[in-house]
């Protein structure tokens, strides 16, 4: 029982100190903001743009169309003809809940191991300790960068995903039941609330923040040994996943 | 005449010797201590990464933490490169950091020092355009001090491995390079943990 106790209060202590520190990471990344104004500083901005952002797009689209297609067609199978009912249902599921918490996924699945890796293998090979030798801080030049860059994209591809989940459900609609294209649009637009659109922004900007936060503070803490760089990346993974659901519930109780 | 860098009974690990010397303009010297560890402590502190145990540390005549980060230069052992940048960031990289120096001034700095460093233009042209991976151990090196001298830092703070396993016309142009450098009102220091065959002068160290 006291053994019990004891590895209760250790897992505690653990994730308490994983939540102090990325929070901190997160707030110093924030605070470095004004290093923006150096040249490599940008230029780790726009290559993470490039890499989280452009590379990305065309796994989010396809997914996007896949999703809308899969929520037409089960939708259609189970109330036919109703196309109020068809367009809230797009809405309740691609603007408030799946867009943003599909499009993290797919930034997870993509970005957060591969920046876990990459800033893991370098605390490995000493390149944060040359870092660190030419005053340059790692937080200001490797963290900073990525948490904006993969916050912006991930509102980015949020809502690009959803334009195109939306616009394949449409399409499907306008297949199936015979309907105005146009119409459809139209309507989309007059039961779309601006509440939708925001929590949608706003679940995309938190989900940005934790993804990168947790993968750059599990690439960043790792110790120098090579066995710890899978380590790392499957811990960045696993933990950005969780702690985006863990947000989303939060919001959607908060707000609906 | 007022020293470059002052050492005043500095202690770099806690409970080991101290340190007293001088740096002056001009100069280029080396410095030999008793362990890795101590000489991994002494580049720390004299980059500023660590604070002394006890002791002052000077830059011309103002304390080293009043001093901006990037004022005291340093070449890694191996280049100290980060791989995820081509041999062209690398080099820019604390120069960029650290001062707002335009593209076509950088550019100039590195025609320069590859002049110095004997270094043929249709070679540099392709070695600045990969990444680390694809050199060879010296020209990794090679990279690491381009980026120091590109940098220009009052001081510039050499890791004396450097020169092992380097091609003795290499080094020679090496050291010319280094010594190039110091003639410019700036100094250089080699540190090192055991004895180089390195032509500079030891600093006189009083110890306690």
């Amino acid at each position: 029982m006291r053994n019990a106790l004891q590895r209760l209060q250790g897992r505690l202590g653990v994730e308490g100190l994983f939540l102090r520190e990325g929070l901190a990471l997160t707030w110093q990344a924030f605070c470095g903001l004004p290093e923006l104004s150096k040249r490599p500083v940008r230029y780790a901005l726009f290559k993470q743009f490039y890499f989280s952002g452009i590379q990305s797009m065309s796994s989010v689209g396809a997914i996007g169309v896949l999703s809308g297609l899969i929520m037409m067609i089960q939708v259609h199978n189970l109330i036919g003809q109703n196309e109020q009912m068809k367009l809230h249902l797009l809405i309740w599921i691609f603007v408030r809940e799946l867009g943003p918490l599909l499009a993290a996924i797919v930034i997870i699945s993509r970005s957060s191991s591969a920046i876990a890796t990459e800033l893991a293998a370098m605390r490995v090979h000493g390149e944060i300790d040359s870092l660190q030798r030419l005053a340059i801080s790692p937080v200001a030049y490797l963290a900073m960068p990525r948490i904006i860059g993969m916050t912006l994209t991930s509102v980015a591809l949020t809502f690009y995903f959803q334009i195109v989940a939306i616009g394949t459900g449409m399409v499907v609609t306008v297949w199936k039941a015979d309907v105005s294209l146009l119409g459809e649009v139209s309507n989309f637009f007059d039961m779309v609330s601006f509440l939708e659109i925001s929590t949608a922004f706003l679940k995309s900007l938190c989900f940005g923040v934790i993804v990168s936060s947790v993968s750059c503070y599990y690439g960043l803490l790792i110790q120098r040994a090579l066995t710890e760089i899978p380590k790392a990346a499957s811990r960045a993974v696993m933990r950005s996943l969780l702690a985006v659901f863990v947000c989303d519930v939060l919001i959607s109780m908060a707000l609906f | 005449m007022e020293a470059l860098l002052q050492f005043s009974g500095v202690v770099c690990v806690e409970g080991m010797r101290t340190h007293t010397f001088a740096l002056y303009e001009g100069a280029v010297r080396q410095l030999q201590l008793a362990s890795e560890e101590e000489k991994e402590a002494m580049i720390d502190v004299l980059i500023g990464r660590r604070k002394c145990f006890g002791g002052k540390v000077t830059l011309q005549g103002i304390p080293l933490p009043e001093h901006d980060p990037g004022s005291i230069g340093w070449v890694a052992a191996d280049g100290g490169l980060i791989s995820n940048l081509k041999i062209w960031e690398n080099v820019t990289l604390p120069l960029w950091y650290h001062s707002r120096c335009g593209e076509e001034e950088t550019e100039q700095r590195i025609r320069r020092w590859l002049t110095v460093l004997d270094l043929p233009e249709e070679e540099w042209k392709r070695f600045m355009e990969v990444s680390p991976h694809w050199l060879a151990p010296e020209q990794r090196k090679l990279a690491g001090l381009l980026r120091a001298l590109v940098q220009t830092p009052p001081v510039l703070v050499v890791d004396a491995t450097l020169f092992k396993d380097v091609d003795t016309q290499q080094a020679r142009t090496w050291t010319a390079a280094l010594e190039v450098f110091a003639a410019q009102e700036r100094a250089v220091l080699a540190v090192s943990d055991e004895v180089t065959v390195l032509p500079w002068e030891r600093l006189e160290v009083s110890t306690g």
